[in-house]
């Protein structure tokens, strides 16, 4: 008891957290039991949010550094859509395995290296054009939607080879989704980056104070690019997922997920004002989020809208409870950069 | 302690928010208890385009009354994404699947990005049944209330109606490269030829609209100033009707310019109560969603689906099948004496 105690006491926004998703773990079992835990829909949940939850790992280093990017999705169309066209131009029927798996990782090389141009513009925009973060991000949006659009006349660019396809709808050992993999991979990434260099109490420094973090010595820049292509590319990776689930890559596919990925980030308490955010807090904060997404359409007669209105009300007890706890035990605090309900 | 108190305090408000969503959900529950005693319903997912617009609405509207009178053999869900995404429909599609509903029917925001998930469907044993994507190789069927050529001549019968089966016309459509629009214009110049032996087209090329209304209004003044003698417009996009009209109602020329194509019942309800336009062409979507239905119940039921077989509604009483795509006699002529009765 007095673990649990302490636990909450030293994790009260992570508590809030654990609450809410058993709170909506067992409304779910209580309103619609057995169909809500068919293996089948969980099994389809860990096919479903990698996608997004790539966008919004890759927009966590963002918000943490103070900064916005709402480029991510259409930077990331646009490295599908030559990606899937360079596939479509060289598989051709008949092909060995191999040879089209070369030609598929060639592909997402492209995409990739895409993704490095569209982070890399993004942070001279930002960083040495001084162009406010939100404002220079829309316009690279138009941009990259605007480019897509040209080159595909606005259509679904098809001829993802079926091995793109099948691979992404695998699961390892009958239960492991590969995309669920690729996330992970991404995920130690992230923890690695935050928690284990000094890249990562840099970031939360510049998050916090830029000018103080620039006169104590941090490459500020240097952040920053850094910062911008973490998220792009992490964006375009989780594009690339959704490329599969698809099977073809369009200029506007998936166009709902920024505001998906500012949702899970929000709810976590990673916000744009920046030296905040947690990643424990946004892996249940995508777990959660999920779950009602796909909870919601057990119900017959709530339609899609009500997972928006759920959505906005845990975000609305969130906020109240984390300000209300938060201001209460400021004394029990760990360094700074781990408590984010703090440094409100 | 008073860490505890919070949480259990988010708890009740999660459950509270969340329940005061669900009222109806309740009930539906009862329903779906009901429904696993007696079995044997045939469980029916309807995902639309989009829900929250009034073409929609208007479908949904029309899935539920169909569902209120079947409630004994078949439960219905009806539940599209917010926005026109085709990531977030998938999604939405993902969800049926995995619930193991018995026959999933959709409308594609785009075909290619479908596929996979109806293979996946159909790899499960679930019925698939789309509408206006007939371009689609992973279902069933794709209901359509027309093709190409009967769309063109009901057109074309229309307007000689109007024009005393006389007279010079010219044929307009939203894009020199619609696939759909020019087979339209085809088959309407057809069953001008072959029926209306004193309609004479006097624009040989196509006239382009560029799918605006803006453009439609002024090629329909160019072309009025060029052939003074005409007297028909054969339109094919929803924006030419409305365009035409309101060069016809400018230039005076009501009762000696016509002007049809396909449109929006909204955008031309002033138009045909003031007489300038006289009859635009339809199909009523709800008759397509309910005739997917009444298909879902027969394939469900394990009957043969054959050319000629009749799908209870107006139009559908002996369909057309070609490949995977049913054909109906749907188009629908929209005068000033039933615009009122679509509510988009």
């Amino acid at each position: 008891m007095t673990k649990i105690k302490n636990f909450v006491r030293n994790n009260q926004y992570t508590s809030i957290l654990v609450g809410l998703l058993i709170a909506v773990l067992a409304l779910f079992s209580a309103l619609k039991g057995s169909a809500f835990w068919r293996i089948d829909l969980w099994k389809g949940m860990t096919m479903q949010f990698p996608e997004y939850a790539c966008i919004a790992l890759g927009l966590m280093f963002v918000f943490i550094s103070g900064h916005h990017d709402m480029s991510q999705v259409l930077l990331g169309n646009f490295g599908a859509i030559l990606a899937v066209q360079y596939m479509a131009a060289n598989v051709t029927e008949g092909m060995a395995n191999g040879q089209v798996a070369g030609i598929i990782f060639i592909g997402i090389g492209i995409a990739l290296a895409i993704a490095v141009v569209g982070g890399l513009i993004n942070f001279l925009l930002v960083s040495y054009l001084n162009v406010p973060p939100v404002m220079a991000t829309i316009a690279m949006q138009m941009v990259w939607k605007g480019l897509s659009t040209a080159l595909t006349k606005g259509y679904a660019v098809k001829g993802v080879p079926a091995l793109y396809t099948t691979v992404g709808h695998t699961y390892i050992g009958g239960f492991l989704a590969v995309p669920v993999v690729i996330f992970l991979v991404l995920l130690v990434i992230a923890i690695f980056l935050l928690k284990f260099t000094t890249f990562g109490e840099k970031l939360y420094m510049i998050g916090t104070n830029k000018k103080a973090a620039k006169f104590s010595g941090i490459n500020v820049h240097g952040m920053l690019a850094a910062t911008y292509l973490l998220s792009a590319i992490f964006a375009t990776i989780g594009v690339l997922i959704m490329v599969s689930t698809m099977g073809s890559a369009k200029a506007d596919y998936g166009i709902s997920y920024t505001t998906r990925a500012i949702l899970i980030l929000v709810l976590a308490g990673c916000i744009p004002d920046g030296g905040q955010g947690k990643i424990s807090n946004i892996l249940l904060s995508i777990v959660t989020v999920q779950i009602i997404a796909t909870g919601i359409n057990l119900f017959a007669n709530l339609n899609t809208y009500y997972s928006s209105l759920i959505w906005g009300g845990m975000l609305i007890v969130v906020l109240i409870m984390s300000t209300q706890v938060g201001n209460r035990a400021p004394k029990k605090a760990k360094k700074v950069k781990k408590a984010p309900q703090n440094a409100a | 302690m008073k860490k505890i108190i919070a949480l259990l305090l988010v708890l009740v408000m999660a459950f509270g928010l969340i329940a005061c969503g669900n009222n109806n959900a309740n009930t539906d529950e009862t329903k779906g208890t009901e429904a696993t005693k007696g079995d044997e319903k045939i469980k029916i997912a309807f995902v639309p385009k989009v829900e929250g617009q009034a073409w929609w609405d208007y479908v949904g509207a029309g899935v539920k009354a169909w569902a209120e009178e079947h409630k004994d053999v078949a439960e219905v869900v009806y539940k599209g994404p917010t926005e026109v995404d085709a990531a977030a429909q998938v999604a939405i599609m993902t969800d049926f699947v995995n619930q193991g509903v018995d026959v999933l029917c959709f409308s594609a925001n785009d075909p290619n990005a479908c596929e996979e998930i109806c293979k996946q469907a159909r790899d499960k044993g679930i019925i698939v049944i789309s509408t206006e994507s007939a371009t689609m190789t992973n279902i069933d069927y794709d209901v359509e209330a027309f093709n190409d050529a009967g769309l063109g001549a009901f057109l074309m019968d229309e307007l000689a109606k109007m024009m005393g089966e006389e007279g010079e016309y010219i044929t307009m459509v939203g894009s020199m490269t619609m696939e759909s629009h020019n087979n339209w214009a085809d088959a309407a110049v057809e069953q001008a030829e072959a029926k209306y032996p004193n309609m004479t087209l006097v624009e040989d090329k196509r006239v382009s609209s560029d799918s605006d209304a803006e453009i439609a209004y002024n090629r329909t003044k160019e072309m009025i100033q060029k052939y003074p003698n005409l007297k028909g417009i054969l339109g094919t996009s929803s924006f030419d009707a409305p365009g035409a009209a309101r060069a016809i109602d400018e230039l005076g020329l009501t009762g000696k310019v016509f002007a049809i194509s396909v449109a929006m019942p909204s955008e031309t309800r002033d138009y045909l109560k003031s007489g300038v336009l006289t009859t635009v062409g339809l199909w009523d979507p709800a008759v397509t969603a309910k005739v997917m239905l009444n298909l879902a119940v027969k394939m469900a039921k394990g009957e043969t689906i054959e050319a000629g077989i009749d799908l209870g509604e107006t139009g559908y009483e002996a369909v057309k099948i070609e490949g995977k795509v049913i054909i109906g006699d749907g188009a629908l002529a929209i005068t000033k004496d039933n615009v009122d009765t679509f509510t988009f």
